[in-house]
């Protein structure tokens, strides 16, 4: 009897063993594996399944006086605060206007092979008479991917290629949530629900190791 | 000698169901990216080419087209507070989109410096290499 007890056990540890990979939340949180599929799609993905952002959770912003922007800005606060600062930031986020008439906008950003990002420079055009939302929805697009966000949706939502209704969506927040509970340059992929086929690994310890181009 | 056995499956079990959600962080890196969001990027692309061409940065392509380049070598000046006369970069520059509106500029330098005794020295620490290849990639952001 003992010994069948005892073999019951093993069975159950190893079956928790085994599905440790399998669950559909994570266990230091309530996101989902579609989750974080749609972090490693628009942010991990870059880097080998590494995630991408700023050290802090709270991230430093110049205005370039742009009317109205804090607002706009802040329609991303919960996951990430904002420190607004008067000078351009070597560690953050800078805004400007440009009289470029051909984009709404346009974000610039560095970050490092370790996931950390350095520094983002977004610029807004001054005419935004022929931009979906206007000014508020351009500020607010450049900030979604001066936080983090890579690439574009095509749901309708904020982080469409025109910005779209304007909307920061349940999908889009969970995003920001996630990315920011995690340190920089964690490692996603044991969370995905699918297998990964890298056919080389463009992350480098050290820097001096060539990217290889890959093709998704 | 029942007990020893049960220990042994017991516990790796244990240990390896207590470990494996463990997130792993990474190390510091050398490498440098730019991202550029909401302009052509096919437009990114012919401005960097256009800024490389103007700035006399030579330059080659390594896949027969312009998304992987060999730069270089050429010399700049040092970065304070680096101890050289002047600097030698040379490096692959790789340009990605990742859709018709982003554009990924990965930079990889080997970097060395010329020291007071005329020497070249190979300048290996990840910061260094970090803030040389960031240098590189404002020189050459688009502008809108």
């Amino acid at each position: 009897m003992k010994t069948i007890v005892k073999i019951g056990w093993t069975l159950c540890l190893i079956l928790g063993l085994c599905s440790c990979h399998l669950d559909s939340t994570d266990s230091a949180g309530d996101a989902s594996r579609e989750d974080y599929r749609f972090l490693y799609d628009y942010n991990a993905k870059e880097l080998d399944g590494y995630t991408i952002r700023w050290e802090s959770n709270t991230v430093k912003v110049y205005t370039g006086n742009i009317s109205g922007a804090e607002s706009f800005i802040n329609r991303w606060q919960g996951p990430v605060n904002f420190q607004y600062v008067n000078y351009i930031p070597s560690d953050g986020v800078s805004f400007s206007y440009t009289p470029s008439m051909q984009y709404c906008g346009v974000t610039y950003y560095t970050y490092n092979n370790a996931g950390r990002m350095i520094q983002a420079r977004v610029e807004i055009s001054t005419n935004q008479f022929f931009c979906k939302g206007g000014l508020e929805n351009t500020v607010t697009h450049e900030m979604g991917h001066a936080l983090g966000f890579l690439g574009h949706t095509s749901d309708g939502s904020l982080m469409d290629p025109d910005g779209g209704n304007g909307n920061i969506t349940t999908r889009l927040r969970n995003f920001m949530s996630l990315l920011y509970r995690m340190p920089y340059g964690t490692n996603i992929k044991p969370y995905l629900s699918f297998a990964l086929h890298s056919p080389a690994e463009r992350y480098q310890k050290d820097g001096q190791q060539i990217i290889e181009r890959v093709i998704y | 000698m029942k007990p020893v056995i049960c220990a042994l499956i017991f516990f790796p079990i244990l240990i390896l169901a207590c470990s494996c959600k463990e997130v792993q962080k990474k190390p510091m890196a050398g490498g440098v990216n730019l991202i550029i969001h909401d302009i052509p990027c096919s437009e990114v692309k012919k401005k960097v080419i256009h800024k490389l061409e103007s700035g006399k940065i030579p330059f080659t392509s390594l896949d027969g087209d312009t998304s992987t380049l060999a730069i270089g070598p050429f010399h700049t000046s040092p970065l304070s507070p680096d101890p050289y006369g002047k600097i030698e970069e040379e490096g692959r520059l790789e340009i990605k989109c990742i859709d018709p509106l982003s554009t990924k500029l990965s930079i990889v330098l080997k970097i060395k410096g010329l020291t007071s005794d005329n020497r070249w020295v190979e300048i290996e620490a990840p910061d260094k290499l970090q803030a040389y290849g960031e240098r590189f990639l404002q020189k050459f952001m688009p502008n809108p």
